[in-house]
């Protein structure tokens, strides 16, 4: 039997707005599921339903309200909701990926060594970290005098390919992606999607947020349907079903 | 879990301005929307001010005016005495930097300790050379060489983007910029083990303001010295910092991972912030 990478129990996450009077709407609402290591799982359901919520509550880029993520790090189990910020940076230096839809580029820095800058902090050296953010720019089809580029100067199109290379260089053994393709023209997505298939072949874990049933088809073992913050769908994936069922 | 060894535990540091009494903490704060107690007239600076940072950590200090930000870089740089609480360096085990006696503070302070200040008069001599200023703080740390120290206040300068042949010129005639690149050569000077930048962009124009940020990121990913930043702007704090305590009427309202405080702000106090910086 294959342990669970990751197990979600009745994961919820409200937002207590206090200038709204307190107001408090519920992203998520006593979410549960598994994934196994290796996994490719892709989140669909309706805008606002909860997905981005359920990707950042993972990355504790929001604070989950009550339950508990229990990852099974290289080193045993750790529970995400309650972990220590320290670990959760620990994580995020060796473990744990995350792209999100944009790019947020520091101003003075070469596309190559955004990419590598993951690397340097895993303590690979200068040289080899280069070399491998230059290989995986060029993977994702930009072109090598846009390596030693600034991001802020790229396309939309350009600057996602630098932080979806960033994310993947890194070898995370769970990548936490959310639209990763959606800023993308058709060639460039194809091109992303065969480095996360890439990836998934490697055994790292996947959890993804995607709208394109492309993406879908080409990556996800199973997919996760949300609805009002609840999961409607946990099944493998059926390319002869739509990808939001209601 | 590999652990995680702090460079600086800080606990419970508490700074008064006043004569101070019984009801100083439980008049002031947050809930109470003063810093000011009502029965002395002491101002609570800050209160139980508890946070550690890791080696090659970068932790973040925000708040508005007033909050106590610089209160707690001053305590930590001996520029004012701390009235409560405990700080811990790992190159000093077992002792409270804040009990030591005059001689050992003025040394930790010397070898330790490296602080840009966000007005340039706080931390240099404005009439004495860039590399006067440099070589002074190498002096303190026991530098005795001329020749290796004039070499290495004018690598440091450099590094700081100080043209090395504007080394004997005095930081009065320079742009604010500069005076802040100066101040960052000293401190670093003696490679010190922990950082503290007080507001060091504010005041300055945007586009000098992102010159000084990259140069930071720059050393910070090169030196990784855990390092404090202090700032009143959310965009400094999400550059540079991985961890960030929000600090308001002189207490800490919240502390989280930089991207969860700004994404997700829990305190009612941090949602304001949050949300002014985004309008
Ligand atoms: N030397 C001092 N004497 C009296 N009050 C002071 C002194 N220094 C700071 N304060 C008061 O302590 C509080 C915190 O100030 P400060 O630490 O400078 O805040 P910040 O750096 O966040 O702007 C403020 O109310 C300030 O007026
Ligand atoms: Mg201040
Ligand atoms: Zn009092």
């Amino acid at each position: 039997m294959i342990e669970p990478h990751l197990e979600v129990r009745a994961l919820s996450k409200r937002f207590t707005m206090h200038m709204l009077g307190g107001a408090s709407p519920v992203a998520l609402d006593e979410v549960s599921f598994s994934v196994k290591r290796g996994t490719f799982l892709a989140i669909v359901g309706r805008s606002g339903s909860g997905k981005s919520s359920l990707l950042r509550c993972l990355y504790r880029r929001y604070l989950p309200t009550s339950g508990e993520i229990i990852y099974t790090a290289a080193d045993g189990p750790v529970d995400l909701a309650a972990a220590s910020d320290q670990e959760i940076l620990a994580l995020r230096r060796v473990e744990i990926g995350y792209v999100s839809q944009f790019l947020r580029a520091t101003p003075r820095v070469l596309a190559v060594d955004v990419v590598a800058a993951p690397l340097l902090r895993q303590g690979v050296g200068i040289e080899s970290a280069r070399e491998r953010a230059g290989e995986m720019l060029s993977r994702l089809g930009l072109a090598e005098p846009l390596h030693t580029a600034l991001p802020a100067t790229m396309s939309g199109g350009e600057q996602q390919r630098v932080n979806v290379a960033r994310a993947l260089c890194a070898r995370p053994r769970l990548l936490l992606v959310d639209e990763p393709t959606s800023a993308l023209d058709s060639e460039t997505r194809a091109r992303a999607i065969d480095a996360l298939s890439e990836l998934k072949d490697q055994g790292v874990t996947v959890v993804g947020v995607f709208h394109d049933q492309e993406a879908v088809d080409a990556l996800a073992d199973e997919v996760l349907e949300l609805e009002d913050g609840a999961i409607v769908r946990h099944a493998a994936h059926d390319p002869d079903l739509p990808l939001i069922s209601r | 879990m590999s652990a995680h060894r702090p460079v600086l535990k800080v606990s419970g540091l508490t700074r008064l301005f006043g004569p101070g009494c019984d009801a100083c903490l439980s008049s002031t704060g947050p809930e109470q929307e003063t810093n000011r107690c009502v029965h002395c007239g002491t101002t609570v600076a800050c209160a139980d001010v508890s946070f550690d940072i890791g080696e090659g950590e970068v932790l973040g200090i925000v708040g508005e005016s007033g909050s106590g930000k610089s209160t707690v870089a001053g305590c930590l740089a001996f520029d004012v005495p701390a009235s409560a609480g405990e700080a811990r360096l790992c190159t000093l085990p077992g002792a409270n930097m804040f009990e030591l006696d005059a001689a050992a503070r003025r040394r930790l302070r010397a070898m330790e300790i490296g602080i840009v200040y966000q007005t340039p008069q706080q931390g240099l001599r404005l009439d004495v050379t860039a590399g006067g200023n440099v070589a002074e703080r190498l002096l303190s740390a026991d530098w005795r060489h001329v020749g290796q120290i004039r070499e290495r206040a004018g690598n440091l300068l450099e590094r700081t983007e100080i043209p090395r042949a504007r080394m004997d010129e005095p930081p009065r005639i320079f742009s604010g910029g500069m005076r802040q690149r100066v101040q960052l050569a000293k401190a670093l000077a003696h490679k010190p083990s922990l950082l503290i930048l007080d507001e060091p962009t504010t005041g300055l124009d945007v586009s000098v303001q992102a010159r000084i940020l990259d140069l930071i990121q720059e050393i910070q990913r090169e030196a990784g010295v855990a390092t404090i930043v202090i700032s009143h702007d959310l965009g400094v704090i999400r550059l540079l910092t991985e961890r960030t305590l929000v600090m308001r009427l002189g207490r800490v309202v919240e502390a989280g991972l930089t991207d969860q405080i700004l994404d997700d702000p829990q305190h009612p106090y941090t949602q304001l912030l949050v949300n002014s910086a985004l309008t």
